[in-house]
């Protein structure tokens, strides 16, 4: 019982705490905006993929600087590294292209299921993917760097992390990205 | 390992199973994780290109799923926002499960990179910890994730009465005892491939993991909410 319930379980605790209340927060956000989330047809089609695409890109994005820096190849805190730079090119060009196609997802149920034609779904996604990867990835990184610093592992603590202040961020950029459309 | 050798290393074709890495971890005593890293990420790779190359397809099928759960969300909406706790709830449960796939996909991929070969996971004693780990972690995080989409619904001036409270309880425990071991099923055996055809699996488990979680978690909890209101 003490090998299961020791530090590495507590660390998935803690983090997972992490990610429980950001969720919560996430889904206060989507109460309170009830009015906006019903106003807009399809809105909810995006939301999870969304909210999903922000922790499959930080959290990889995470798991391949912590495997770096476990194994030498990068230093903690070194921003310029070209694994770095090339990790945030990699990111943003993901989230635009990935988002194009959620958007498109969407665009294309909304007219064949439901024959509605919102074409704000396809613009929504795109702004408001570039408008949360401008907050989450650096934020990724520094975490990341901090972390491994304090001696836990990255992979353990980081992907709660990201996915809470990423759902966060994701569904106020969503909003914001809403208001603007 | 001479620069030769290393240039070689990085010239395979990523569709083979890179024979040399083998040689190299066999005669220099280097781990194959390490020599796969140097190959992927190495000098002379350009990062993102690796990045998007690896990860682009992965991302938009996890995105096509994700939307089919969207779809669900949609079409139920008015159902869902009519019981306001899963309106909280939903997001809470869909990080924390996406969350756990994370760690079992961390966890796993470094087990792959540390080992040559995985025996079968109920043989394995780190893997039957980390399932326990991860299973015991979900079921405490349920009570505090009801616990807190309560109090957030009660503060917003909609209490539910003590049948709902039991029902949304019963409902979200069957949810995450369910999808904890479908996340764990499909990370060792997505894993596994992945490893097997020479790719690394830090990219391609995190998006499947989570998407088998998120459309998962929305269409049983739909279908649980169905049958229990």
């Amino acid at each position: 019982m003490t090998q299961v319930f020791d530090t590495e379980f507590r660390d998935i605790l803690g983090a997972e705490f992490v990610s429980v209340v950001g969720g919560l927060a996430t889904g206060a956000i989507l109460a309170i905006q009830e009015d906006v989330v019903l106003a807009v047809p399809g809105l909810l089609i995006i939301f999870p993929g969304f909210l999903e695409l922000r922790g499959n890109i930080s959290g990889s994005l995470a798991a391949r600087i912590a495997a770096g820096l476990y194994l030498g190849e990068l230093t903690a805190g070194d921003w310029r590294h070209r694994l770095v730079v090339g990790n945030l090119v990699g990111s943003f060009v993901l989230v635009i292209v990935v988002c194009g196609v959620l958007g498109g997802l969407a665009y294309a149920y909304t007219v064949f299921i439901f024959g509605i034609n919102a074409t704000q779904l396809l613009v929504i996604p795109l702004l408001a993917g570039v408008l949360a990867n401008l907050i989450e990835i650096p934020l990724t990184l520094a975490a990341t760097f901090a972390v491994y610093r304090r001696g836990h592992d990255p992979n353990d603590v980081i992907g709660p992390f990201v996915t809470s202040t990423g759902d966060v961020t994701s569904v106020l950029a969503l909003f914001v990205a809403v208001m603007l459309v | 390992m001479s620069e030769p050798q290393l240039d070689e290393l990085r010239d395979i074709d990523r569709t083979e199973r890179h024979p040399l890495i083998y040689d190299v971890s066999e005669t220099q005593d280097i781990s194959r994780g390490t020599l796969f890293y140097v190959k992927e990420y190495g000098r002379g790779a350009v990062v993102w290109r690796t990045i998007v190359r690896e990860s682009l397809l992965v991302l938009i099928l996890a995105s096509l799923v994700s939307s089919v759960g969207g779809l669900a969300l949609e079409e139920f909406k008015t159902v869902l926002f009519a019981l306001t706790p899963f309106v909280v709830l939903f997001p809470a449960l869909n990080d924390m499960l996406g969350d756990l796939g994370i760690v079992i996909s961390g966890r796993y991929s470094e087990l792959l990179y540390r080992r040559d070969e995985m025996p079968p996971w109920w043989r394995d004693s780190a893997l039957r910890r980390l399932f326990v780990q991860v299973l015991a972690a979900a079921l405490v995080m349920v009570v505090v994730a009801v616990g807190g989409a309560l109090s957030i619904t009660t503060l917003g001036g909609t209490a539910p009465s003590g049948t709902t409270i039991g029902k949304i309880v019963l409902v979200v425990f069957l949810d995450v005892l369910f999808l904890v071991c479908v996340v764990f099923a499909v990370a060792l055996l997505t894993g596994t491939i992945v490893y097997r055809r020479g790719e690394d699996p830090n990219n391609v488990l995190i998006p499947v993991t989570t998407a088998v979680a998120d459309v998962l978690n929305i269409v049983v909890l739909v279908g649980l909410i169905s049958v229990a209101f």
